[in-house]
Protein backbone atom coordinates (compact mmCIF):
# COMPACT_ATOMS: atom_id res chain seq x y z
CA UNK A 1 0.00 0.00 0.00
CA UNK A 2 1.01 3.62 -0.48
CA UNK A 3 0.78 6.23 2.23
CA UNK A 4 1.68 9.92 2.34
CA UNK A 5 3.30 11.43 5.43
CA UNK A 6 2.94 15.18 5.96
CA UNK A 7 6.10 16.99 7.02
CA UNK A 8 6.26 20.25 8.97
CA UNK A 9 8.76 22.65 10.47
CA UNK A 10 12.36 21.44 10.70
CA UNK A 11 11.47 18.09 9.11
CA UNK A 12 10.03 19.76 6.01
CA UNK A 13 13.00 22.10 5.72
CA UNK A 14 15.46 19.22 6.13
CA UNK A 15 13.70 17.14 3.49
CA UNK A 16 13.06 20.08 1.18
CA UNK A 17 9.42 19.08 0.77
CA UNK A 18 6.20 19.01 2.76
CA UNK A 19 5.38 15.32 2.38
CA UNK A 20 6.92 11.90 1.80
CA UNK A 21 5.29 9.08 -0.14
CA UNK A 22 6.03 5.56 1.07
CA UNK A 23 5.20 2.07 -0.15
CA UNK A 24 4.61 -0.30 2.74
CA UNK A 25 3.32 -3.84 3.20
CA UNK A 26 -0.27 -4.29 4.31
CA UNK A 27 -0.52 -4.24 8.10
CA UNK A 28 2.39 -1.83 8.49
CA UNK A 29 2.49 0.04 11.76
CA UNK A 30 3.55 3.54 12.73
CA UNK A 31 6.94 2.13 13.73
CA UNK A 32 7.32 0.80 10.18
CA UNK A 33 6.38 4.19 8.77
CA UNK A 34 9.06 5.92 10.86
CA UNK A 35 11.65 3.33 9.84
CA UNK A 36 10.75 3.78 6.19
CA UNK A 37 10.97 7.57 6.46
CA UNK A 38 14.45 7.34 7.94
CA UNK A 39 15.55 4.86 5.28
CA UNK A 40 14.17 6.95 2.44
CA UNK A 41 15.86 10.19 3.44
CA UNK A 42 19.20 10.67 5.16
CA UNK A 43 18.05 14.19 6.06
CA UNK A 44 15.06 12.81 7.93
CA UNK A 45 16.90 9.94 9.61
CA UNK A 46 18.09 11.92 12.66
CA UNK A 47 14.70 13.63 13.00
CA UNK A 48 12.52 10.51 12.99
CA UNK A 49 14.54 9.02 15.82
CA UNK A 50 12.30 9.69 18.80
CA UNK A 51 9.61 11.33 16.68
CA UNK A 52 5.93 10.43 16.78
CA UNK A 53 3.25 10.14 14.15
CA UNK A 54 -0.26 11.49 14.15
CA UNK A 55 -2.81 9.37 12.36
CA UNK A 56 -6.03 11.13 11.47
CA UNK A 57 -5.15 13.98 13.84
CA UNK A 58 -4.44 11.79 16.88
CA UNK A 59 -1.02 11.01 18.30
CA UNK A 60 -0.48 7.33 17.53
CA UNK A 61 1.26 4.51 19.38
CA UNK A 62 4.13 2.86 17.48
CA UNK A 63 2.13 -0.35 17.17
CA UNK A 64 -0.93 1.22 15.56
CA UNK A 65 -1.56 -0.10 12.04
CA UNK A 66 -1.91 2.42 9.25
CA UNK A 67 -4.11 2.15 6.19
CA UNK A 68 -4.26 3.70 2.76
CA UNK A 69 -6.17 6.95 2.98
CA UNK A 70 -5.11 7.71 6.56
CA UNK A 71 -3.87 11.24 7.14
CA UNK A 72 -0.43 10.69 8.59
CA UNK A 73 1.80 13.48 9.92
CA UNK A 74 5.29 13.45 11.38
CA UNK A 75 5.18 15.18 14.75
CA UNK A 76 8.77 16.08 15.53
CA UNK A 77 10.58 18.99 17.15
CA UNK A 78 7.40 20.92 17.95
CA UNK A 79 8.04 24.42 19.25
CA UNK A 80 4.79 26.21 19.98
CA UNK A 81 4.46 29.03 22.44
CA UNK B 1 -16.32 25.24 33.47
CA UNK B 2 -15.39 26.96 30.23
CA UNK B 3 -12.66 26.32 27.67
CA UNK B 4 -11.88 28.48 24.67
CA UNK B 5 -9.23 27.83 22.02
CA UNK B 6 -8.46 30.28 19.23
CA UNK B 7 -5.86 30.23 16.45
CA UNK B 8 -5.14 33.79 15.33
CA UNK B 9 -3.47 34.85 12.09
CA UNK B 10 -0.55 37.07 13.14
CA UNK B 11 0.04 38.54 16.59
CA UNK B 12 -2.48 38.08 19.39
CA UNK B 13 -4.25 41.44 19.77
CA UNK B 14 -4.65 43.19 23.10
CA UNK B 15 -8.08 42.54 24.52
CA UNK B 16 -9.83 43.78 27.66
CA UNK B 17 -10.15 41.18 30.39
CA UNK B 18 -13.56 39.53 30.31
CA UNK B 19 -15.82 39.60 33.33
CA UNK B 20 -14.95 36.87 35.82
CA UNK B 21 -17.54 34.40 37.08
CA UNK B 22 -18.57 34.64 40.70
CA UNK B 23 -16.60 31.52 41.63
CA UNK B 24 -13.29 33.00 40.40
CA UNK B 25 -10.76 34.02 43.02
CA UNK B 26 -7.61 34.03 40.88
CA UNK B 27 -6.69 34.70 37.27
CA UNK B 28 -3.25 33.86 35.89
CA UNK B 29 -2.46 35.28 32.45
CA UNK B 30 0.65 34.14 30.60
CA UNK B 31 1.80 35.77 27.38
CA UNK B 32 4.45 34.30 25.13
CA UNK B 33 6.31 36.97 23.19
CA UNK B 34 8.46 36.65 20.06
CA UNK B 35 11.98 37.20 21.39
CA UNK B 36 13.93 39.80 19.45
CA UNK B 37 17.24 37.95 19.87
CA UNK B 38 17.75 34.23 19.17
CA UNK B 39 21.14 32.55 19.40
CA UNK B 40 22.71 35.99 19.70
CA UNK B 41 21.22 37.18 16.39
CA UNK B 42 18.47 39.75 15.93
CA UNK B 43 15.26 38.46 14.45
CA UNK B 44 12.56 40.32 12.57
CA UNK B 45 9.76 37.87 13.31
CA UNK B 46 8.81 34.33 14.21
CA UNK B 47 6.87 32.35 11.63
CA UNK B 48 4.40 29.88 13.16
CA UNK B 49 3.22 26.79 11.30
CA UNK B 50 0.10 25.19 12.77
CA UNK B 51 -1.21 21.74 11.81
CA UNK B 52 -4.98 22.08 11.93
CA UNK B 53 -7.40 20.82 13.10
CA UNK B 54 -5.09 18.71 15.27
CA UNK B 55 -3.47 21.68 17.03
CA UNK B 56 -6.80 23.16 18.13
CA UNK B 57 -8.10 19.74 19.16
CA UNK B 58 -5.03 19.10 21.31
CA UNK B 59 -5.10 22.56 22.90
CA UNK B 60 -8.75 21.98 23.76
CA UNK B 61 -8.00 18.53 25.20
CA UNK B 62 -5.11 19.80 27.32
CA UNK B 63 -7.25 22.66 28.64
CA UNK B 64 -10.12 20.33 29.54
CA UNK B 65 -7.75 17.85 31.21
CA UNK B 66 -6.26 20.60 33.36
CA UNK B 67 -9.62 22.15 34.23
CA UNK B 68 -10.73 18.73 35.51
CA UNK B 69 -7.44 17.95 37.26
CA UNK B 70 -7.17 21.25 39.13
CA UNK B 71 -10.88 22.02 39.52
CA UNK B 72 -10.53 25.24 37.58
CA UNK B 73 -13.24 27.63 36.52
CA UNK B 74 -11.88 27.80 32.97
CA UNK B 75 -9.02 28.21 30.52
CA UNK B 76 -8.83 30.45 27.47
CA UNK B 77 -5.93 30.10 25.06
CA UNK B 78 -5.06 31.90 21.85
CA UNK B 79 -2.06 30.97 19.69
CA UNK B 80 -0.68 32.67 16.62
CA UNK B 81 -0.32 31.28 13.12
CA UNK B 82 1.89 32.91 10.51
CA UNK B 83 4.21 35.83 11.10
CA UNK B 84 4.59 37.46 14.52
CA UNK B 85 6.96 40.46 14.64
CA UNK B 86 9.65 40.50 17.32
CA UNK B 87 8.22 41.78 20.58
CA UNK B 88 4.62 40.89 19.72
CA UNK B 89 2.46 38.35 21.53
CA UNK B 90 2.19 34.86 20.03
CA UNK B 91 0.43 33.06 22.88
CA UNK B 92 -2.03 34.18 25.50
CA UNK B 93 -3.13 31.74 28.19
CA UNK B 94 -5.72 32.78 30.75
CA UNK B 95 -6.35 30.39 33.64
CA UNK B 96 -9.24 31.13 35.98
CA UNK B 97 -9.68 29.32 39.29
CA UNK B 98 -10.81 29.67 42.85
CA UNK B 99 -7.28 30.06 44.26
CA UNK B 100 -3.90 31.13 42.90
CA UNK B 101 -2.05 27.88 43.55
CA UNK B 102 -3.94 25.72 41.11
CA UNK B 103 -3.92 28.50 38.50
CA UNK B 104 -0.12 28.82 38.54
CA UNK B 105 0.32 25.03 38.47
CA UNK B 106 -2.14 24.63 35.63
CA UNK B 107 -0.51 27.41 33.60
CA UNK B 108 2.91 25.75 33.91
CA UNK B 109 1.48 22.33 33.07
CA UNK B 110 -0.34 23.74 30.05
CA UNK B 111 2.80 25.30 28.59
CA UNK B 112 4.82 22.13 29.22
CA UNK B 113 2.27 20.02 27.36
CA UNK B 114 1.90 22.56 24.55
CA UNK B 115 5.65 22.50 23.92
CA UNK B 116 5.74 18.70 24.03
CA UNK B 117 2.61 17.57 22.18
CA UNK B 118 0.88 20.29 20.15
CA UNK B 119 1.77 20.33 16.44
CA UNK B 120 2.97 23.92 16.15
CA UNK B 121 6.40 24.90 14.85
CA UNK B 122 8.15 28.25 14.87
CA UNK B 123 10.91 29.43 12.61
CA UNK B 124 12.96 32.61 13.05
CA UNK B 125 13.05 35.19 10.28
CA UNK B 126 16.44 36.78 10.80
CA UNK B 127 16.88 40.53 10.55
CA UNK B 128 20.12 40.07 8.66
CA UNK B 129 21.85 37.09 7.06
CA UNK B 130 24.45 35.15 9.04
CA UNK B 131 27.84 35.74 7.43
CA UNK B 132 29.08 32.35 8.69
CA UNK B 133 26.19 30.35 7.27
CA UNK B 134 24.62 29.75 3.91
CA UNK B 135 21.21 29.67 5.61
CA UNK B 136 18.86 32.29 4.24
CA UNK B 137 15.39 33.37 5.12
CA UNK B 138 12.58 31.90 3.07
Amino acid sequence: MRVRVKLFGPAARAAGRDHADLTLPAGATCAHVLDALGSQSSELEPIVSGARLAVNHELADPGLSVNEGDEIALIALVSGG
Amino acid sequence: MSVSVTIVDGPIPEEPDPANPASAGAVVVFQGVARAIEQGRPIAALEYEVYEPMASQMLDRIARDLVDRFGLVGIDVAHSRGSVPAGACSLRLRVVGRHRGECFQAACAFIDRLKRDVPIWKHPIWSEPDADSDESNP
